[in-house]
C-alpha cells in the first residue's frame, strides 16, 4: 500500500509541525522557561499559579513524571516559544495526561493548538494510550472552546469556582482528547497543521 | 509552473471580505475590514486555525503562512494584508504567481 506524502507526515512520529519543531529540552532552555512560568500571562494558568520558586525549586518540578516533553520553537531556531508536556502517564489503564504552555505573544494565534497536535501525534505513535487528559482553568479553555462543539475534544468534568485568577473564581475544566478524536482531526482541516507546505522563501509585507 | 496555474487571481479587499464571511465558519455574516478578530468576531485559537488553513488554501494551499505574519493578524484588514502577502511569497521551487 502506497501512502501519500501527505498522510505519512500525518502519521509519522515525527516532532515538525506546519510552523513549528517540538524539540529536545536542553539546559540551554531552562532559563527562557524559568522566565515564562513567572510571566504574569502565565504562572496563575500553569504549574506555580502565581507563585515564584526559585530557580533550583523550578528545575526540581521540570522532570518528575513527564513521560515526555518538547521545547516548542520555530523551524530552524532554537527560540522558546513554549513547552508541551505529556506526564502523569498511567499504562494499566492506557491514558497519560497533557499540558501546553505557550509565550503570551502567541495565545489564541492557534499555535498551542499545532505543537498540541505535534505532542499529541507523538504520543499516539508511540503509546498505546487510549485518551489524553487535560486539567485546564475556565479563563485558558475559552480561549479553545469552540473545539468541543467540532468534536476535536469532550469536556469530562467541571469544578465550579475553583480557582482565583483576576480578581473571580474560574471553573476547573477536565478535557479528554482520544485517540479516535484524534484521527478524526487529522483527517479535517486541522490535519493541515501536521503537514508540511512549501518553505517560504521570504516574508516581507508588500508594501 | 502547474501551482501558479492553481492560483486562483488576488482577491479585492471586498472580494476578500466576502470570502472571509463564507469560507470562515465562525465569521458573522456582515463584517467591517476594522473587526478585530479576537474582540468583535470572536475568534478562538480553533478559529485561529480555521483563519490560517483558509489563507493558504486561499492562495493554493502550498505556502505556509509564517508566524511572523501570523502574529499580525488582528483585524479583517490585517488578515487581508497577510493573505496578499502570502499570495506574492515566491515559493521554495523558485517559481512565482
Amino acid at each position: 500500500m502506497t501512502v501519500a506524502p501527505e498522510e505519512d507526515a500525518r502519521l509519522s512520529p515525527g516532532l515538525e509541525t506546519r510552523r513549528l519543531q517540538l524539540r529536545m529540552l536542553t539546559n540551554d532552555d531552562h532559563a527562557p522557561l524559568y522566565r515564562l512560568s513567572s510571566d504574569p500571562e502565565v504562572t496563575f494558568q500553569w504549574r506555580f499559579r502565581g507563585t515564584t520558586p526559585s530557580y533550583d525549586e523550578f528545575l526540581k518540578q521540570l522532570y518528575p513524571g513527564v513521560l515526555c516533553q518538547f521545547v516548542v520553537s520555530p523551524h530552524g531556531s532554537q527560540e522558546v516559544l513554549g513547552l508541551v508536556v505529556a506526564y502523569n502517564a498511567d499504562f494499566r489503564h492506557r491514558f497519560c495526561h497533557a499540558a501546553v504552555v505557550m509565550h503570551p505573544k502567541l495565545h489564541r494565534r492557534g499555535l498551542g493548538i499545532e505543537a498540541f497536535m505535534g505532542l499529541t501525534r507523538y504520543i499516539y505513535y508511540g503509546w498505546d494510550f487510549r485518551m489524553i487528559i487535560m486539567e485546564t482553568v475556565g479563563i485558558a479553555f475559552d480561549a479553545f472552546a469552540s473545539g468541543e462543539q467540532a468534536g476535536y475534544f469532550t469536556v469530562e468534568g467541571r469544578i465550579r469556582d475553583q480557582f482565583f485568577y483576576g480578581g473571580r473564581y474560574w471553573d476547573g475544566i477536565s478535557v479528554t482528547h482520544r485517540r479516535d478524536q484524534f484521527e478524526k482531526v487529522v483527517q479535517g482541516p486541522m490535519g493541515r497543521l501536521l503537514t508540511p507546505g512549501n518553505k517560504v522563501l521570504r516574508t516581507k509585507k508588500p508594501t | 509552473m502547474a501551482a501558479d496555474s492553481k492560483r486562483p487571481d488576488i482577491m479585492s479587499l471586498d472580494e476578500f471580505k466576502a470570502w472571509f464571511v463564507s469560507a470562515i465558519e465562525w465569521s458573522p455574516e456582515v463584517i467591517s475590514e476594522e473587526d478585530n478578530l479576537f474582540f468583535d468576531l470572536g475568534m478562538d485559537s480553533v478559529g485561529a486555525v480555521d483563519l490560517m488553513v483558509g489563507l493558504e488554501d486561499a492562495v493554493g494551499g502550498d505556502v505556509i503562512l509564517p508566524i511572523e505574519l501570523l502574529l499580525e493578524i488582528n483585524t479583517v484588514r490585517d488578515a487581508y494584508l497577510q493573505y496578499c502577502a502570502l499570495a506574492h511569497l515566491p515559493l521554495a521551487d523558485g517559481s512565482k504567481r
